[in-house]
């Protein structure tokens, strides 16, 4: 199956999806969570897919980071072919490229603000003195400069997706890929989110945002629909 | 792979007090390990450190056996020492005469171990308090009638009160009457040593070895030991292959092969010991496999985040083993401490077995013995963490993501 809405091909996209299909072997048979879908994401941009749960937001979200590949068609990051790509080459290029904010914030509940955000800068090898002026340059820029030594647990949920958001940049990523970042917020704070990220775009970054909820897809400046694994 | 070492550290810390526990429990396997690690060559080493205390590098027995083991004597002893002691490098050659004698003092008789040796002074005892025997020529076989000269062991003195001075008859029976290839002899008590290789309650004396041929009635020439002293130990082993030649009904036992064939009757120890710590290391690698891969599946989500951010994963596998290695480095105070303390009492159960000299210890503690148990420990903590590393390595980023945000 082919995309119903054929992709506008933008001359500097940094992620190229085309007839990208992605299957799951599960217990009952294959589920096929992606059927040929197409797609661009292009930098000082935000896209957001919206969709119904299952409709496959998710996976294509992670076909295009590049932490699951397709099983048919093609996937472009940044101009190398995933499919072709190691697993540690893909490592790398997540690493350095893309970062990644979680519905769950995923933050590591151990570790300070400031260490979450060291953490990706420690595994690109950032050295020392600069990762940590970095992290709280980036923790100061979601306005969590007087929470650097607070843990995950200490802190509510809209601030900890700002340091989440803030780990995601640590690398000065191209992507920044969002999965329902929203999703485990009160409205105001979902708001706050939603233009965190807008204004994240606007300074250079491509910008995919996942959401089921139309207020946040509403502030991306590109929206496609999904639903039973294609673009609608 | 400091970062993942604190990173693995405070994952460790997020459950302090199962963590705590874990490490309780590596700390007394591991104590386990660590006297079993003693024990195991721990009798060798004990033996091996009052050989060399000790100063003879050489010891001549009948072939087959070893130092007092049994009855058997070198043919012409006294012969073969005298050629040993020809030979350049060789500082001295003592033949030792060793059989068991009688004491009667007062009423009472009592079995005494008896070394005959040419004179004082030859380092097969060491003195204690009074006189040594006296020195030169002692082999007169009439003697001048007056009693001999006998150096006893403490024992002697705390079991029997025999006091230096003191008058004793030395017999080759136990009672007058009782027939047997012996003679009696007044004897008296000029000092006391130490034997070196006493049991608990073992009385022990020293004579001239003519005197002690006279008791037992034995024939001149024979030795049951011959000590050998060099000048430079690194001469050893060619000068006991010299001797093996010239001599083949004997064995020249350096201390290395004297350890080696004392070794190989002890087998039972090192059969015990190494159950005991296959056990031991079993059971800690349990534990860490156990509680590693508990921790790793309340994370499973974080570790597909952490892999989603760029680890590799020989990085996160990496990280998992290190949570396994530093539980087992947490353990070793513990476990030293504990094994250490145990090993005085488990060593004095042991040294009160019947036949087992004083001097000698069965758990001997030294930096091979704790570089051994703690390589063992810390390879069997990384070895705990390898199959919750398996299972973070070989986790899919996208279907645990997908399966966090469902649960």
């Amino acid at each position: 199956m082919t995309a119903e809405v054929a992709p506008v091909r933008a001359p500097g996209a940094v992620i190229e999806a085309r007839d990208v299909t992605k299957d799951y072997r599960m217990p009952g048979g294959a589920v096929r969570a992606l059927r040929g879908v197409s797609l661009d994401v292009e930098p000082n941009r935000c896209l957001a897919i919206l969709g119904p749960s299952g409709c496959g937001k998710s996976t294509l979200l992670h076909v295009l980071g590049g932490v699951d590949v397709p099983t048919a068609g093609a996937v472009t990051i940044l101009g190398r072919r995933t499919s072709a790509m190691s697993d540690a080459a893909l490592a790398a290029l997540r690493l350095r490229h893309i970062g990644f904010v979680f519905q769950r914030f995923f933050l590591l509940p151990m570790l300070t603000a400031e260490e979450n955000v060291l953490l990706p800068m420690i595994e690109a090898g950032v050295p020392a003195g600069e990762r940590r002026a970095r992290a709280r340059a980036l923790l100061a820029r979601v306005g969590l400069a007087a929470r650097l030594r607070h843990r995950p647990g200490e802190l509510s949920g809209g601030e900890m997706q700002r340091v989440a958001i803030a780990r995601a940049l640590a690398n000065r990523p191209r992507i920044l890929l969002a999965d329902e970042p929203t999703g485990e917020l009160d409205e105001a704070t979902g708001r706050e989110i939603g233009t965190l990220l807008r204004e994240l775009s606007a300074e250079g970054l491509a910008v995919v945002v996942v959401t089921h909820n139309p207020e946040l897809a509403a502030l991306a400046g590109r929206q496609v629909r999904m639903k039973d694994g294609v673009i609608t | 792979m400091a970062a993942l070492s604190f990173l693995a550290w405070r994952t460790l810390r997020r459950n302090p007090v199962r963590t705590a526990l874990v490490i309780l429990g590596l700390g007394v396997t591991g104590a386990l390990l660590l006297d079993m690690t003693m024990l195991s060559g721990g009798l060798q080493a004990s033996l091996g450190q009052l050989l060399s205390r000790l100063g003879f590098a050489i010891r001549v027995v009948p072939k087959g056996t070893l130092p007092f083991s049994g009855d058997a004597q070198i043919p012409d002893g006294d012969g073969l020492a005298a050629a040993i002691a020809s030979r350049p490098g060789v500082a001295a050659a003592v033949p030792v005469l060793a059989t068991n004698v009688y004491v009667r003092r007062g009423g009472a008789a009592f079995a005494s171990f008896a070394v005959g040796v040419p004179r004082g002074g030859t380092g097969v005892y060491g003195m204690l308090a009074g006189r040594d025997l006296p020195g030169g020529a002692a082999d007169d076989p009439e003697g001048d009638g007056g009693p001999i000269p006998i150096v006893v062991n403490e024992n002697m003195v705390r079991l029997d009160g025999v006091r230096i001075g003191d008058t004793v008859v030395v017999a080759g029976a136990p009672a007058r009457g009782v027939t047997g290839p012996s003679g009696a002899v007044r004897a008296r008590v000029t000092g006391v040593a130490d034997f070196y290789v006493d049991l608990a309650t073992q009385r022990s004396m020293a004579l001239r070895t003519g005197d002690l041929r006279r008791v037992r009635a034995m024939a001149p020439g024979g030795a049951s030991l011959i000590l050998v002293r060099v000048s430079d130990p690194a001469r050893a082993g060619g000068i006991a292959a010299w001797i093996g030649a010239r001599e083949p009904r004997v064995d020249a036992l350096t201390i290395g092969r004297f350890i080696a064939r004392a070794g190989a009757r002890l087998t039972y120890f090192n059969q015990f010991a190494a159950i005991l710590s296959t056990l031991s290391l079993l059971v800690s690698f349990l534990l860490v496999t156990s509680i590693v891969t508990l921790s790793l599946g309340e994370r499973l989500g974080e570790i597909a985040m952490l892999r989603a951010l760029g680890m590799t994963r020989f990085r996160v596998g990496a990280l998992v083993v290190l949570e396994g290695v530093i539980l087992s480095a947490l353990s070793l105070p513990g476990a030293f401490a504990l094994g250490l303390g145990l090993s005085g009492p488990l060593d004095a159960i042991l040294r009160g077995a019947p036949g087992v000299p004083e001097s000698l210890h069965f758990f001997t503690f030294g930096p091979g013995a704790a570089a051994r148990t703690a390589a063992m420990l810390l390879v069997t903590g990384a070895a705990g963490g390898v199959y919750p590393a398996a299972v973070a390595v070989r986790l899919g980023i996208a279907p645990t993501l997908h399966a966090e945000v469902q649960s």
